[in-house]
């Protein structure tokens, strides 16, 4: 494994439960990518009933097992979806008939109702629907995927970038990853190599002389220091700029925007993005306007490129394996896209494909099993 | 935004139990004054020290990686702002929001060393395997409670600074120290009852335990998450004190 934000942590905990001897590479802190910089929300799928009903499906599946698997990474706030204009009480029909068809379970509830549970809501609201969203501590989340699979077996080594992946004879050979913990170089040798590398899985493609079409797009999160909300907030309408604020812990974090960038690398946070973050949050909760800011920062999507002329928006939400042995590297595998609501599925098919090239008849067990707790993972072998 | 030319110097070396036994390495870069610690670091990973080590995840406060020492006091490098560090209000919990109204051509210069009591994965990165080995022994695994009365997360984010900043731990490093008791004591508030409540008394009733504390206060002074740890300890000793009298837990209060 490549990587161990959710997709790539969430594989090797698959792979470990399986049986399946697994090490992990990961060039810095675990989930020090996109997945703990994420927005932190566990989706209903209440986002996306009407545009990618697909997915949406597949969240509230995903939401419903990972309560299960890990309570102790999960707050389990509720969300709301309010409509606050004329524009969104448009969308009202489309989107609970959206959740009816992808079995996000919504109840429209009175708008003074939904002002007494979230006090801080504008007077402005129109209708409110109830759906099943939650509050993930996605670095918490990796560890317990990482915990859970050095249990089983697997070995994890951070802060080790992968410099190299070779391939011989239409086969992937091996990996050299430099191990900055102990000072040396790691030559691990595996029949398939999997490239969870997020937004950098283009240029962990190219080490082994692949292409994958990973188009990075960057979206900026802005984190009050003051909790304004106990629910998930969402605006009802189509996804876009700053419709959503997620209380975790003591704040509440506005988000988000889009735009594509070069890399996961010193992707920059706009002022002009900060400041659009806070009049969008305001119309939503007034009270943004005058809370003070905790911290502005900025994290990349993976997406699949298709149209590089799009804003990243409009690009799949859904993710995707590539199988590099059509292109002379039998074994080699890069997964790019999805969601952390979504990754044990995403590793579920992942694993499935594994054990086909291996040969190996498991069934993948992670709907059922329980996630130990995040303090269990170890940075060091035998440490 | 304006400029800062920054100079950082930090504390580098291999992995070691530690850590003292590093060497300084000065670096000077132009710097955002909006720029957190973070892409500070990350400015010089993609420069002069690609293979510089430290931890970071979350870029909120929320994750509790990426704590370390700046000007020899514990802080969040994500919540810490070039900005602040050039006004000189490290003092302030967060640099983010605010116009330090800094003049043209501003110069700064910044110490960052890892947290202390904690051994080294290398540069900047502490190692908390035994800290969350600590954690463990509390139980520290806390579910957060479902439904309308939802309690939160706890807001301790595990970050360690209150490990670092503490005398005692530095002495002993065996003390269970002011995170893992506060996270005792919140254990046994916790309204969902998760955990076992005896395994945490035990934990916090041993020559290592919430005894050792000598009541510095640098534990609270250094969080950055407001959770007053040394406040915590302070209760968990009294509910020791009451237990050992025979009194009901609850009945005073
Ligand atoms: C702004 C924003 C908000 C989002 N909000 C949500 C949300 O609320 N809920 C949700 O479910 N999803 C959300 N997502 C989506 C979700 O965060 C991502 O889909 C997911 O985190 C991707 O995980 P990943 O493991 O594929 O990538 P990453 O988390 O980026 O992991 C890739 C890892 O590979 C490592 N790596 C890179 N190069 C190398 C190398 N050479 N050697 C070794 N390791 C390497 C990196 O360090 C990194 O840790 C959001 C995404 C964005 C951008
Ligand atoms: S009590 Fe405060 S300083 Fe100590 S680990 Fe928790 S958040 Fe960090
Ligand atoms: S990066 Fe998470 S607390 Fe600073």
């Amino acid at each position: 494994m490549i990587g161990a934000g959710s997709t790539g942590a969430a594989i090797a905990h698959d792979l470990a439960s399986r049986g399946i001897r697994t090490a992990v590479v990961e060039r810095g802190e675990p989930a020090s990518g996109t997945t703990g910089r994420n927005h932190a929300l566990l989706h209903s799928g209440g986002r996306y009933v009407v545009k990618d009903p697909e997915s949406a499906v597949e969240c509230i599946q995903e939401n419903l097992l990972l309560r299960r698997a890990a309570p102790g990474v999960i707050e389990e706030t509720g969300g709301l979806f309010v409509a606050i204009d004329d524009e969104d009480l448009a969308y009202r029909e489309a989107f609970l008939e959206g959740c009816r068809r992808a079995g996000v379970p919504a109840e429209e509830i009175p708008p003074d109702l939904a002002r007494r549970l979230e006090p801080g809501l504008t007077e402005s609201v129109r209708a409110a629907v109830r759906v099943p969203d939650a509050v993930i501590d996605p670095y918490r989340l990796v560890l317990s995927w990482l915990a859970t699979a050095q249990a089983n077996g697997a070995e994890v080594f951070p802060f080790t970038p992968v410099e190299a992946v070779e391939v011989r004879a239409g086969r992937v050979a091996h990996v050299v990853a430099h191990d900055l913990v102990h000072r040396r170089r790691l030559r691990l040798e595996a029949p398939v190599v999997i490239n969870a590398a997020g937004p950098w899985a283009g240029r962990v493609a190219a080490l082994a002389g692949v292409e994958v079409p990973v188009q990075p797009s960057a979206g900026v999160m802005v984190a009050l220091a003051a909790r304004l909300n106990q629910r998930v907030i969402n605006r009802m309408r189509p996804p876009g700029d700053g419709d959503i604020i997620v209380p975790q812990r003591a704040t509440s974090i506005i988000g988000t925007t889009s735009w594509n960038v070069e890399s996961g690398d010193r992707i920059p946070v706009p002022p002009d993005h900060v400041r659009r973050m806070i009049e969008e949050g305001a119309k939503l909760l007034p009270a943004v306007r005058e809370a003070p800011v905790l911290a502005a920062f900025a994290a990349a999507r993976p997406l699949v490129a298709g149209n590089k002329e799009s804003d990243g928006r409009e690009l799949s939400r859904g993710f995707q394996v590539f199988d590099h042995g059509r292109d002379g590297a039998e074994g080699f595998m890069s997964v790019v896209g999805g969601k952390t609501t979504t990754s044990r599925l995403m590793a579920e098919i992942v694993a499935d494909r594994v054990c086909e090239k291996l040969g190996v008849q498991q069934e993948c067990r992670t709907r059922e099993l329980a996630l130990l707790p995040f303090h269990r993972f170890r940075w060091r072998e035998g440490g | 935004m304006a400029e800062v030319e920054l100079t950082v110097r930090v504390l580098r070396g291999p992995a070691r139990a530690s850590a003292a036994g590093g060497r300084y390495e000065t670096y000077t870069l132009r710097a955002d004054a909006g720029w957190s610690l973070l892409d500070v670091l990350e400015a010089l990973q993609a420069g002069p020290a690609p293979d510089l080590m430290y931890r970071h995840s979350c870029h909120h406060a929320s994750c509790g990686t990426c704590a370390l020492r700046v000007d020899g006091r514990e802080r969040l490098a994500c919540l810490t702002t070039v900005g602040q560090i050039a006004a000189g209000r490290l003092g302030e919990r967060t640099g983010h929001g605010k116009d330090y109204r800094l003049p043209r051509g501003a110069r700064a210069a910044v110490t960052l060393e890892p947290l202390r009591s904690f051994p080294v994965l290398g540069d900047l990165a502490a190692d908390f395997a035994e800290f969350f080995g600590k954690l463990d022994a509390v139980e520290a695994d806390l579910v957060a409670a479902r439904g309308e009365e939802a309690t939160h997360f706890e807001h301790c984010i595990t970050c360690g600074a209150c490990m670092s900043a503490c005398p005692i731990v530095a002495s002993d490093l065996e003390y269970l120290g002011p995170a893992p008791l506060a996270l005792a004591l919140r254990g046994l508030q916790d309204p969902t009852k998760t955990g076992s409540d005896a395994r945490r008394l035990a934990a916090a009733d041993q020559p290592h335990g919430v005894w050792r504390c000598h009541h510095v206060f640098e534990c609270t002074a250094a969080c950055p998450a407001g959770v007053d740890p040394g406040q915590a300890l302070m209760e968990l000793r009294a509910r020791l004190v009451r237990r050992r009298l025979g009194w009901r837990e609850g009945a005073r209060r």
